[in-house]
């Protein structure tokens, strides 16, 4: 298969003249007039882990599955969330070319040289299960130069287009691809498609993942039905997991604390003593403190999502809610290499022991 | 008595809110309610002071209501479960309103039962 892939990672829209040469011009992303920016919480959407994987990962697998060998990866913006594994699984880095346009033109140049025939542009977005070989068999199809795909009425941010007259045109590969839209053919999408433009939909994909409504695995092993734990996650024997659920790698669960209504507390998190999470995603790295009721959110960190109020909360106090700090983390992990027999790790039950005691007598401490 | 919360409410803030509180805890069955409809961070010193203030006023006899509850607000209550200890009110008005509906549901209870009230 003879076709160069360009994955952008949506995230702060660049600016229309980020190359410096004037006025805005028509994007094709924009052939729906959606909204201008794919922020979770802060970050793109893209690089958000789901059930132990981020999108941007997932994406990347499904296309180098259906055969795609070039796949380039640009972002629009800093990746604050992004982790090693996406960075690595881009064939091209943007880091040496500043400006989003000419990184993408200079990519598209570079498949050009490569001979490739067929180009396809994902914005993500949207996440979308698609079918590489039935899109690539109805461009073929439709000799059209240029292919969209639609789910319903909705114009997603995937488009096929020959590279034929991308080599042929004349001004920048942005300019020829906005000659070619007019030509446009539209390609109706059946399958699983959430547009991930709220955080809402991020809940749903995670909800759908683990009822098993679309392609997503969880990335674990899978210790009981509907219950995946990831590599090193450590959960108390007297905390209560509901299926469906996942607990990320290396996330640890205290002890009374319970996980229900299809939670996912993805890797490197710690619920804390006395905690319940129900309807809720935990994104990487966060802390819940002790005693907590989180439900109906995504929490990221700091921040907390509420889905059924649908407003974002910062809370500066961290003994409720923050990021499990980097030395937490290492405690956490020489406990489990020591285990609970090591003079570490007796230490750390203790400790545990300690929170879960004053817990039960007061919930709050003083911070005077 | 109504005491306004403001948009940062932390330790600093709740030492204000108990000095603003002390003359009314010298009168026998206080009441209070705590308008929240600025507040848009409340950390765990300030919750814990909503707690102590609850308890001095219970030991009087009176009662602390929430009223107004910004979103962010209900949400950091929700989030510690103290909405399930506070009552909670939309507006300082039905707030104010329900003190004085409870004198009547007390003597409803009296009226329904001859034993007398425990002072």
């Amino acid at each position: 298969m003879n076709i160069g892939v360009i994955v952008t990672i949506a995230g702060h829209r660049h600016s229309e003249t980020d190359d410096g040469k004037g006025a805005p011009r028509k994007r094709i992303e924009n052939a729906n007039g959606r909204a201008t920016s794919r922020l979770l919480m802060g970050s793109p959407v893209g690089s958000c882990d789901v059930l132990g994987q981020s999108i941007i990962d997932r994406v990347v697998a499904r296309l180098r599955g259906s055969g795609a060998q070039w796949i380039s990866i640009i972002s629009e913006g800093p990746l604050p969330g992004c982790t090693a594994s996406s960075a690595s699984s881009s064939l091209y880095r943007t880091g040496s070319i500043p400006g989003f346009w000419p990184a993408w033109d200079s990519v598209v140049s570079e498949y050009l040289n490569q001979g490739v025939e067929t180009l396809l542009l994902v914005r993500l977005g949207p996440y979308v299960e698609l079918d590489l070989g039935d899109l690539l068999r109805f461009h073929r199809e439709t000799a059209s130069p240029l292919t969209q795909v639609y789910h319903r009425h909705t114009a997603l941010d995937l488009v096929v287009v020959d590279a034929a007259p991308l080599r042929e045109g004349t001004g920048s590969f942005r300019t020829r691809l906005s000659a070619l839209i007019p030509q446009r053919q539209r390609y109706s999408f059946p399958g699983y498609t959430n547009l991930l433009a709220q955080p809402a939909d991020l809940r749903r994909l995670v909800q759908d993942a683990l009822s098993g409504q679309c392609g997503i695995r969880p990335v674990g092993r899978e210790v009981r039905p509907g219950i995946w734990y990831g590599e090193g996650a450590r959960v108390d024997r007297t905390a209560t997991i509901l299926a469906p659920a996942f607990i990320g790698a290396e996330t640890c669960i205290e002890a009374s604390s319970s996980i229900s209504g299809a939670s996912a507390v993805e890797r490197q998190c710690e619920v804390d003593c006395g905690t319940s999470v129900d309807d809720c995603c935990v994104l990487p790295g966060t802390y819940l403190g002790m005693g907590l009721n989180v439900q109906h959110a995504l929490v990221k960190g700091s921040k907390l999502f509420h889905l059924n109020r649908d407003i974002e909360v910062e809370i500066s106090d961290s003994r409720l809610i923050g990021t499990t700090s980097p030395s937490r983390q290492l405690s956490k992990r020489a406990r489990s290499v020591l285990g609970p027999s090591g003079t570490f790790g007796s230490s750390l039950v203790t400790r545990s022991s300690q929170l879960a005691s004053l817990l039960t007598t007061r919930r709050f401490g003083r911070s005077n | 008595m109504v005491i306004k919360l403001p948009e940062y409410v932390s330790a600093k803030e709740a030492r204000t809110f108990m000095r603003a509180l002390q003359p009314e805890l010298r009168r026998d069955r206080p009441r209070v309610v705590v308008d929240m409809s600025a507040v848009k961070d409340i950390d765990t010193a300030a919750l814990d002071m909503l707690l102590e203030c609850m308890s001095k006023i219970a030991r009087r006899d009176g009662a602390v209501k929430l009223a107004g509850i910004s979103p962010e607000a209900a949400t950091v209550l929700e989030l510690t479960r103290m909405d399930q200890v506070f009552e909670m009110f939309p507006t300082v008005s039905e707030a104010s309103s329900s003190f004085s509906v409870a004198p009547v549901d007390n003597k409803l209870s009296d009226e329904a039962s001859p034993q007398p009230a425990v002072a």
